[in-house]
């Protein structure tokens, strides 16, 4: 299904009609992408988990603004994310 | 990764590589599909990766359907296959590797802290797939505003998402978007 699609998009990418429904489509596309986002960060919002909020920020300017590689960045947030978590656990244990 | 190289051991290792890193599907890994695709390699220009990322949203299936898309427009079919079966295959073995892990050990707090700690970073990585989206994409005010009313419909109502694409699609078609 997708590889006949790519087969028409390589020979009718240029197609000036096509192209104009494609990048509305690719507009539209990318709000409900912003949308999942904002529904994933209510939860977050809503317990007022300053320290996820934290990381996702992070996370959000290190790869969308600075363009930093992801494996680079992950082998730091990973970690970071599974201690800070932890350490937040004994915390509220104790 | 020299681009000099053979096309098709160039998306095998990319992808495979990228899907280890994929924390919360293809679409967390956008930003670095596009930082490889466009700025690395010059596979595909900025509009034609928005192109994709329209197409792999249009199809019903799932999201890792663009890493198809880019893998043929390098390489045709070979390139659309060895691209989708590199993004698969690492990440899923990867996974069960994990999960016998997890289950077998006897400590059953880490299942929970693990996704505890990730969901933050995958929520980040997709906000960050959104910005670079849309500075593809919205070139024009309109074009921004065709992505703002998307948004606001999708996180405020139940409707279909095909409607919205279809309803961007017609503004496309209608000239809107310039």
């Amino acid at each position: 299904m997708v590889t006949v699609l790519a087969a028409l998009y390589a020979r009718f990418g240029e197609v000036e009609a096509l192209r104009r429904i494609l990048s509305g489509v690719s507009c539209a596309a990318v709000g409900l992408l912003i949308a999942v986002v904002v529904r994933m960060m209510m939860p977050l919002l809503k317990k007022r988990d300053w320290v996820g909020l934290v990381l996702l920020a992070a996370v959000f300017i290190a790869i969308g603004v600075l363009r930093l590689p992801l494996p680079a960045v992950l082998l730091v947030a990973i970690p970071l994310s599974i201690a800070v978590t932890l350490a937040m656990r004994r915390r509220s244990a104790a | 990764m020299n681009s000099g190289g053979n096309p098709i051991l160039t998306l095998a290792w990319t992808f495979g590589l990228m899907s280890l890193f994929a924390v919360g599907g293809a679409n967390s890994a956008i930003p670095e599909m596009h930082r490889v695709a466009v700025d690395v390699q010059h596979w595909l220009s900025d509009k034609q990766f928005a192109d994709v990322f329209a197409i792999a949203q249009m199809s019903p299936g799932p999201n890792v359907l663009i890493v198809t898309l880019i893998g043929y427009s390098v390489a045709g079919v070979a390139g659309a296959l060895v691209a989708t079966i590199a993004m698969c295959v690492p990440t899923a073995v990867l996974a069960y590797g994990v999960s016998r892990l997890l289950t077998r050990s006897s400590d059953s707090r880490w299942p929970a802290i693990i996704q505890t700690a990730i969901v933050p970073l995958s929520i980040g990585l997709m906000g960050a797939s959104g910005l670079i989206l849309a500075q593809t994409s919205d070139r024009t005010w309109t074009a921004a505003l065709v992505t703002a009313v998307a948004a606001i419909l999708a996180a405020t109502t139940r409707l279909n998402p095909f409607w919205l694409l279809l309803g961007g699609g017609f503004a496309g078609f209608a000239g809107l978007i310039g």
